[in-house]
């Protein structure tokens, strides 16, 4: 494992987080406005998931109205994780808030998943109306997976550099 | 305010953040929090206004929940903002990307709830006027959220 991420350190992709005058600040700094912008609008869905916002909204309307905005906010924040990642890969490895934030990215995924299983089998009116106990512990996980995910991140770059 | 900014460095509070990183790392890691519940209420609410999202649904059902957020993300950023801000108060506070930072939260904050608050019934009765209050909500909101990270990297 430690040779992959050496040669992955090692690599173009990996330079433009570690050697380019910028290159650090500005994807760290695409990596928090994709945070900002996917779990802010993310958090949109789960409050409908719990029931306690836009009540009045379909739930699968107000997921496919926000979806594209959360999936553009996801892959800004992929990708610079990725590059970032890249330049820093062995620190990062053996750091314990990356290896936290990780799997909890990997349960969120699950989580995610799941979520989209249920929407697709619920019938019309559980869908217009007061979420059911599975959609809102789905929900809560939700946001409970995204803010450690955020914690995990800050305090990881007090612990990395 | 030089002395206000004194004073608040010789608190215990202030002692306290600046003589542990790993307290700074978590009210900064919290302070992130607020600030993503902060934006995620000013975004969806300016995005509707825009009709961007959820254009079906009534405004105020849109941004009457985004308001709360909005309140809320405030209370828990400027609580942690206060305990980061304590240290290095005199340092911070001439700090040119800080102040602008500040003005902007003071601004996009201001211009949501006057919206909230007067201007609803008067925007929703011109499209043109509510996309248009959309439109400068996200142009303020956005400056804020780059802002925020400029000041966190170069700082």
């Amino acid at each position: 494992m430690l040779e992959l991420l050496e040669w992955l350190e090692g690599t173009g992709f990996a330079s433009i987080a570690r050697e380019s005058l910028y290159g650090f600040q500005i994807l760290v700094a695409i990596h928090i406005l994709g945070l900002i912008f996917s779990i802010g609008m993310l958090l949109w869905v789960d409050l409908r998931m719990l029931g306690v916002s836009l009540s009045d909204e379909r739930l699968s309307e107000v997921y496919r109205a926000l979806s594209k905005w959360f999936f553009l906010g996801f892959s800004m924040m992929f990708l610079s994780g990725a590059a970032l990642f890249a330049g820093f890969a062995t620190a990062a490895y053996g750091n314990t808030y990356f290896r936290i934030k990780i799997v909890v990215i990997v349960l969120a995924g699950i989580n995610a998943v799941v979520f989209h299983t249920l929407v697709k089998r619920m019938p019309a009116h559980i869908d217009a109306g007061a979420p059911p106990k599975p959609i809102r512990l789905s929900g809560m996980l939700s946001v409970l997976f995204w803010s450690i995910v955020i914690l995990c991140g800050r305090l990881m770059s007090y612990s990395l550099f | 305010m030089q002395q206000l900014f004194d004073w608040l460095e010789s608190t215990g509070l202030a002692r306290t953040v600046g003589e542990s990183l790993s307290i700074t790392a978590w009210l900064s890691a919290t302070h992130l929090i607020g600030f993503t519940l902060v934006m995620g209420g000013g975004l969806i609410w300016n995005l509707r206004a825009a009709g961007l999202v959820l254009s079906g649904a009534p405004v105020q059902s849109v941004a009457r929940p985004a308001l709360r957020l909005v309140v809320v993300g405030l209370l828990i950023s400027l609580l942690t903002g206060l305990a980061l801000f304590a240290p290095r108060a005199s340092y911070t506070a001439t700090n040119g990307v800080f102040q602008l930072k500040m003005a902007l939260l003071l601004l996009a904050a201001t211009y949501q709830l006057m919206l909230n608050a007067r201007e609803i019934p008067r925007l929703t009765s011109s499209a043109l006027w509510l996309r248009t209050s959309g439109l400068v909500g996200l142009a303020l909101w956005l400056s804020l959220a780059i802002t925020a990270c400029w000041f966190i990297l170069f700082e």
